[in-house]
């Protein structure tokens, strides 16, 4: 079983997308410029990219 | 250690028809497990509730389960033992029976499905035991529990009446069968979920703090470090070929994985046998030690092994015959970054309540920390 983990630069980023989006919710302002984050497909896509890397091929 | 299971209905006319009692010699008196009942249902505050015998040194964990079927499901365990490591499987005990009474189908009907009261005593009992891979892959294989987790990964956060009403229209046929408090339990227990109780609610609120995907994965240490894993040289190439061509070609496929949950995982036997082969490439007279294991049919487990493209074969000069893992499989825990996304459409649908969202938003990040990665890794 593997767990994935982020770096800490990927931690402030996303904690940073979290912040804006908690305060502009506390304000009930609107959201149309905010960024999105990865989508499920992408989290999964971006764990398994490591494990093909190891064997030379891309994901 | 537990010492016996019991499962029984309660009738409409408030008496109780015990229908499993294992081993038989048990001596609880239907009277006797009636007032336990009813002393259990007068003060429950939940589904679950251990009472305790100190002079007799046994415990009893009972499971009541609501709903159009009210049954017992209750586990005679040893004063020193901790009921809660029994919960999640009581729970998966009770959901697949009471489906199987339904006439239902669901993955999970392997545990009570062609098996005795004896050999689901044995699960149960030895679930505290089980590799976190092979609790994972109970809930993986059922589709309540795929219902359920698709449901929260659309929402990310729901109370018991939301799931329930969002688990009645996704499978309509389950309707007032299943209690969803068993289901909450066991994903609590998996920390899947998040219990909160918030300010000015008074039902709890239930966040998804992380996400299961299971996976097939290259065998990267056989592939990486095949000399010392027993890899003969003259197979090395056709080992390392096997895996690129295999895993370039490969995509996610859910048939695919229920297939090595149900035949790989959760089979005592072959899943023995793929535990060694992660670790090495082995001689089949090598395989046939594990015998010591509980694995007496070595062709058996590497036919399944062969048939689901895991394995490998190779026959040296001296005709030994060698077995490789070319494809590893795992059950990937990762956090709900895309919860985030959610979040935001919801919020500008409108459909979240702002202090649920801020509260849900507050828990990923505290949750999110969890997850930095180690040096270790």
């Amino acid at each position: 079983m593997i767990e994935n983990k982020y770096t800490q630069i990927e931690i402030e980023y996303i904690e940073k997308n979290l912040n804006k989006l908690y305060n502009l919710v506390k304000k009930n302002k609107e959201l149309d410029k905010i960024s999105l984050l990865n989508d499920r497909i992408t989290c999964i896509k971006n764990i398994l990219i490591e494990f093909w890397k190891k064997i030379g091929i891309n994901y | 250690m537990p010492y016996g299971l019991i499962i029984s209905k309660l009738l409409d006319n408030n008496d109780l028809n015990i229908l499993k009692i294992y081993p038989l010699q048990l001596n609880f008196q239907k009277d006797y497990l009636l007032d336990l009942y009813k002393s259990f249902l007068h003060n429950r505050n939940s589904n679950f509730q251990t009472q305790y015998f100190h002079e007799q040194g046994f415990c009893i964990n009972s499971i009541f389960t609501n709903g159009n079927f009210k049954y017992f499901f209750t586990l005679i365990l040893d004063i020193e033992e901790d009921p809660e490591e029994y919960e999640p499987i009581l729970c998966l005990v009770a959901i697949d029976y009471i489906l199987m009474q339904n006439n239902q189908n669901d993955n999970l009907n392997f545990i009570l499905n062609d098996s005795n009261i004896e050999s689901v005593f044995k699960f149960i009992k030895n679930f505290p035991k089980l590799k976190i891979e092979v609790k994972y892959s109970l809930i993986l294989l059922s589709n309540i529990f795929q219902t359920t987790l698709n449901i929260f990964r659309e929402k990310g956060v729901l109370t018991r009446d939301q799931i329930e009403k969002e688990l009645n229209t996704n499978i309509p046929s389950i309707k007032n069968c299943i209690d969803v408090n068993l289901i909450i339990k066991v994903l609590i227990y998996f920390q899947i979920l998040r219990e909160e109780i918030l300010e000015g609610m008074k039902i709890p609120t239930y966040f998804l703090i992380k996400d299961l995907v299971p996976c097939r994965i290259p065998a990267i240490k056989i592939y990486e470090e095949s000399s010392l894993r027993n890899v003969p040289t003259e197979f090395e190439g056709i080992l390392k070929n096997s895996i690129k061509d295999f895993f370039t070609n490969y995509k996610i496929d859910e048939n695919d994985n229920i297939s090595i949950l149900k035949n790989i995982i959760l089979n005592k036997e072959v899943y023995e046998c793929f535990k060694v082969l992660r670790i090495a490439c082995i001689k089949k007279e090598e395989l046939e030690e594990l015998q010591y294991k509980g694995v007496y049919n070595i062709d058996e487990c590497l036919n399944v092994l062969l048939n689901h493209k895991m394995i490998i074969s190779h026959k040296d000069n001296k005709k030994n015959e060698y077995f490789s893992l070319i494809s590893d499989f795992q059950i990937i825990e990762f956090f709900p970054e895309y919860l985030y996304n959610k979040y935001i459409e919801q919020y500008k649908n409108k459909t979240i309540n702002e202090f649920i969202l801020m509260r849900a938003i507050e828990i990923l990040k505290e949750e999110l920390v969890k997850w930095i990665y180690k040096e270790n890794f």
